[in-house]
């Protein structure tokens, strides 16, 4: 059986804008990692945008897409400038495109 | 036209379980990535959807069997949780629950029913052009190979629930 690509994420504060990267597959199992991630930098005095970097998500279904669009609340909430990075052609862009969602996002 | 067992799994009811799932899926000889990759998809949600809705009970399982034949792949996700029903349309920028079901109903045929005491929801989804035979990996690339798994309730990884 192939073994499910863990997830991971990191988060760089002296990054501008601070840059919360995402690597894996984003399932229900981590949607409120994401989320704490991004609250907690947006929650930062000093934070202005938050990048959040999918580029290297492997796989993400709807549980994925809720946390982007809940993190994408919390954001907005705190004030703070939320965008987030894709490749083209890759799992992530697909199910935005999907679920008809790519239009509500803005991108790095 | 034969239809072919892929696998038959049961699963804990909770969040770890939905990555071994998709991972069972992957590793599929009989399917071709094309498949492979809305297949992924759809199981992905519905095992979320029945993990989402099961109950309090740890001991709560969701059963996944995947079956193909030569036009289609159909798969069955059968929990014991409520009824649920269909939203009708996309889910809107906010309201971020619902559209686990309407991305399945996107990209394959969707079907729920009650059966019993829980849920029986099926996924039909039509196999790629001829051209695209099974994936060259697995065991000797065989379509009909019925790799009939079943992971027991205390499988389904280590994961945060």
């Amino acid at each position: 059986m192939t073994t499910p690509a863990p997830f991971e994420g990191r988060v760089d504060r002296a990054a501008d804008p601070v840059r919360v990267t995402a690597q894996g597959d984003l399932d229900i199992a981590h949607e409120d990692a994401v989320v704490d991630a991004v609250s907690t930098a947006a929650a930062d005095a000093a934070c202005t945008a938050v990048l959040l970097d999918l580029t290297d998500v492997t796989f993400m279904d709807s549980s994925g897409l809720r946390s982007v669009l809940r993190a994408h609340r919390a954001a907005e909430a705190a004030g703070v400038r939320f965008v987030v990075g894709v490749a083209e052609g890759g799992p992530v862009v697909r199910l935005f495109r999907i679920a008809g969602v790519a239009g509500w996002l803005d991108y790095a | 036209m034969h239809e072919h067992l892929v696998f038959e799994l049961r699963l804990p009811a909770r969040p770890a379980s939905v990555a071994v799932a998709r991972a069972l899926v992957r590793s599929s000889a009989a399917l071709t990535t094309a498949d492979a990759v809305l297949v992924e998809l759809a199981v992905s949600e519905l095992v979320t959807n029945s993990v989402r809705h099961a109950s309090a009970d740890t001991s709560d399982v969701v059963e996944l069997q995947l079956t193909v034949d030569d036009e289609r792949i159909v798969g069955v996700v059968r929990d014991h949780g409520p009824p649920f029903g269909v939203l009708q349309g996309q889910p809107d920028v906010d309201n971020t629950g619902g559209f686990g079901l309407y991305i399945v109903r996107q990209i394959a045929e969707l079907r729920v029913e009650r059966e019993g005491a829980g849920n029986a929801v099926t996924f039909v989804v039509g196999r790629s052009g001829p051209g695209n035979g099974p994936r060259a990996h697995g065991a000797a690339g065989d379509a009909g190979c019925a790799c009939h798994s079943s992971a027991g309730t205390g499988s389904g990884g280590g994961g945060p629930t």
